[in-house]
């Protein structure tokens, strides 16, 4: 009886408890940070090799020129393994979008998408500068 | 003993036990953080080796055009003007058919490197040749060849040029796959000829130029063909030079395709013959006809030597591929280089 009724230290088992939630959910956040897999690394550069190869005679920037999407997209997809995942979105110097559908073949597979930025320049004399901006996903 | 007393001691307790259960579930998040980092070291470590073979030209930066074993192993072209360019040479020594082929001891001593390597390269664009029926009328024979082209599997459509060289008889037949990625060719040869006549067929994919592959077929052994199975002359091209055995057989003549031109050589009387450059991004295919005693064959070998794997099998072991897009004289191929696990 003089237990129950004497409530003097409750407040450090609380406080105790409130301080525990803390640490906890601190360390829940850990594994939230880890680092990107491997197989995210590996796309970043599959991405960036297919837009260099593509482009090396200017093809990639001639395709936007002519607004040919449907070939832009079959250009990526044919140099790309057959499970990858992709969306290519073009934009012009100030950002805006170009490219009037979406460049993809079909939706994205993954959460984990990595995505590579290219600066192309048009061969024609106006010399129009294009980004590409090429994500990438392949199955878990 | 005091309730206050008790109370701090549930309180220590509790804040101990999460201390040591936040202390484990730490070490453990850490755990899987260092492998995961390390797993992301060694990928980086392996590509970049992958990205120096590709990128770096060797040593010397010519090795490809002559029997001269690298010091420093690269297969980039020396006159490159993009990147992931390489050399058709370096590429051809790659080739075990090529009489200047580079042994995987070569290659391994060469690279300087402590695991295992392999290098596959291959046409991006996939050509299949079936023969679907045959007929003779008279003196002529009909044959029907279903052609596909796909890449990755898809049908694609491509523009098609084909050649039939047979002894005597050149015909040409220029056509188009489309979006299904299969057509039916059909020729009509002299039936004496039908025998060792070759059909090549080049495909250009409409995406892209750059995307041109062929593939043989030989009536012989009314087969398709990825690499020669006959050898009686070793056809062997590097440096535009054709390198071929003409002291047992007759050698009649030669001709060189691409998927625009053919052309023939001159003459074919010497080992070493000069190899016409022709100004097309495509794939060349050299066919020398032949006679082997009263028997008549003919020959081919492609420049670039491709398709090509050489290296290690990595059976039963780690094998990390990378895969790229290269381009080889203007024509885009699809390259895995596999490297094996790190040293310990």
């Amino acid at each position: 009886m003089r237990l129950l009724s004497n409530k003097k230290g409750q407040v450090r088992v609380i406080e105790a408890f409130f301080a525990s939630m803390l640490i906890i959910s601190c360390l829940a956040l850990i594994p939230a940070q880890a680092a990107p897999k491997s197989s995210a690394v590996n796309l970043t550069w599959k991405a960036q090799n297919v837009l260099l190869t593509l482009d090396s005679d200017g093809q990639l920037a001639n395709l936007v020129d002519n607004h040919d999407w449907v070939k832009l997209g079959q250009c990526v997809e044919s140099a790309l393994p057959l499970t990858t995942w992709f969306n290519l979105t073009v934009y012009d110097k100030n950002r805006n979008i170009v490219n009037d559908f979406p460049i993809s073949n079909g939706g994205s597979v993954s959460d984990r998408i990595s995505s590579v930025e290219y600066v192309c320049v048009s061969q024609k004399s106006t010399f129009s500068v294009y980004v590409l901006q090429l994500q990438l996903a392949v199955i878990d | 003993m005091p309730t206050s007393s008790l109370d701090t001691f549930f309180a220590c307790t509790i804040i101990v036990a999460v201390a040591l259960i936040g202390t484990a579930f730490l070490g453990s998040a850490m755990q899987t953080r260092i492998a995961s980092s390390q797993d992301i070291n060694k990928d980086s470590y392996l590509k970049s080796i992958a990205d120096h073979i590709l990128t770096n030209t060797g040593s010397p930066v010519d090795w490809g055009t002559s029997s001269t074993l690298p010091i420093d192993f690269g297969i980039a072209s020396s006159l490159s003007h993009s990147t992931y360019e390489l050399d058709i040479d370096k590429i051809c020594r790659l080739n075990s058919l090529n009489n200047y082929s580079l042994s995987y001891f070569d290659i391994s001593k060469a690279a300087k490197l402590n695991l295992a390597l392999g290098i596959e390269v291959s046409q991006l664009m996939t050509v299949n040749i079936v023969q679907s029926s045959n007929s003779t009328a008279g003196s002529f024979t009909s044959f029907t060849f279903q052609i596909s082209a796909n890449i990755n599997s898809k049908p694609t459509s491509a523009s098609l040029h084909c050649y039939f060289s047979a002894n005597t008889q050149l015909t040409e037949v220029n056509t188009f796959i489309p979006e299904s990625g299969i057509i039916q060719v059909t020729v009509q040869i002299p039936t004496s000829e039908t025998e060792n006549a070759l059909l090549i067929a080049f495909a250009r994919a409409s995406i892209d130029d750059r995307i041109t592959s062929y593939a043989i077929y030989n009536f012989a052994y009314s087969t398709q063909e990825s690499t020669p199975r006959s050898s009686h002359l070793a056809l062997s091209p590097l440096n535009y030079t054709l390198s071929l055995n003409n002291t047992i057989f007759r050698v009649l003549n030669g001709c060189v395709f691409s998927y625009s031109f053919q052309q023939r050589f001159p003459s074919l009387e010497s080992s070493q013959v000069t190899i016409p450059k022709l100004l097309d991004n495509s794939p060349l295919v050299i066919v020398v006809k032949g006679i082997n005693g009263t028997q008549y064959f003919q020959e081919w070998s492609a420049y670039p030597q491709i398709p090509l794997k050489i290296g290690a099998n990595f059976d039963r072991s780690e094998q990390n591929i990378f895969s790229y897009v290269v381009t080889v004289k203007g024509v885009l191929y699809r390259l895995d280089l596999s490297l094996g696990d790190l040293p310990p």
